[in-house]
């Protein structure tokens, strides 16, 4: 538990650096998500998220260009890239990255539903996604799947 | 003999209703269902859907081990999301309701068997790999997701993922 504050904050200074290192991507307008869930770690459900939430296999962070491209960061399920389409306050996303489990880093594909609620103080919105992983890593196939809930900023 | 020949007619009978553009659509499909212990289980699907898109589906797989009788059932009810550009993709949604049945018989114990029901949603992609005539075959990657009891209140959720493969036909 000593360790779990630093490297939550390791992960988002690293979030944010490979995000500026993406010079093109960061000058134009899109938004940033923080969502917080436990992840399915392999194979199975989800643990309780961790209270308080510094567990850092329970964030994730997103980047989302205006052109709807998605860039995820996360411990579990990893790195992933992808698309993003919208249905009013709904979307839906398809992606391909780096899996992360507890059977070892691998590749997968990634499918993701989820919705935004109107915006409040701006720039905010509230935000819930699933998102269900297919990938193959060191024990073979794998299928974790997050549900987290969180928050969008855009500018 | 005669129950048989009552459903075989009666299936016929269906078969040789005239189609209509948009009518309902039987689908029949193999399933493999990841629960969470590493193991891909087989099962089936059956599922029924409306001229709106509309699916209404029924999971089925089983096993026995040792004394050991194990099935589960999962009737969902789905709503299509047409957010992606290409028509043949969907986006699912819906409720589920689960049955887990376990029963022991051993000579050794008292026969025993308990019924498990979970209500769940049901979150997923549908994708149209062939359209010929009245029949089409799909594919499908579907993720019934049930609340853990009140950890829930702390995002603790069970999954049942089904990979189905299945033949409609267009009735």
């Amino acid at each position: 538990m000593k360790t779990e504050g630093p490297r939550l904050a390791w992960f988002f200074r690293l979030s944010f650096l490979l995000i500026l290192t993406t010079k093109p991507l960061v000058l134009s307008a899109g938004s940033l998500e923080v969502v917080i869930g436990p992840p399915s770690l392999g194979q199975g459900g989800s643990n309780p998220v961790s209270i308080p939430p510094i567990n850092i296999i329970d964030w994730q962070v997103a980047y989302v260009t205006d052109a709807n491209r998605e860039m995820i960061f996360s411990l579990v399920p990893g790195l992933f890239y992808g698309q993003r389409w919208y249905l009013d306050q709904f979307y839906a996303a398809l992606d391909a990255g780096i899996l992360v489990t507890t059977s070892g880093v691998g590749l997968g594909v990634a499918e993701a539903l989820g919705y935004h609620t109107g915006t409040f103080w701006k720039r905010l919105r509230a935000q819930v996604e699933y998102r269900q992983i297919l990938g193959i890593a060191g024990y073979g196939l794998q299928y974790p799947y997050t549900l987290r809930m969180g928050v969008t900023y855009e500018f | 003999m005669q129950r048989l020949r009552r459903a075989l007619l009666g299936l016929g009978l269906l078969l040789a209703v005239p189609s209509q553009a948009g009518a309902w659509t039987l689908q029949y499909g193999q399933s493999y269902i990841e629960q969470g212990d590493f193991l891909v289980q087989p099962g089936i699907q059956l599922g029924l859907l409306d001229a709106k898109d509309r699916r209404y589906r029924f999971d089925f797989y089983g096993r026995r081990f040792g004394s050991f009788t194990e099935a589960t059932a999962i009737v969902g009810f789905d709503e299509t999301l047409k957010i992606f550009p290409w028509p043949e993709l969907k986006a699912l949604y819906g409720l589920s309701l689960m049955d887990q049945y376990i029963q022991r018989d051993s000579p050794l114990a008292p026969k025993k068997e308990i019924h498990s029901f979970n209500l769940g949603v049901n979150l997923g992609l549908d994708w149209r790999l062939l359209s010929y005539d009245q029949w089409t075959l799909d594919a499908g990657w579907n993720s019934h997701i049930f609340a853990a009891g009140f950890a829930f209140l702390l995002l603790t959720t069970a999954r049942k993922s089904i990979f189905t493969l299945s033949v409609g036909y267009t009735l």
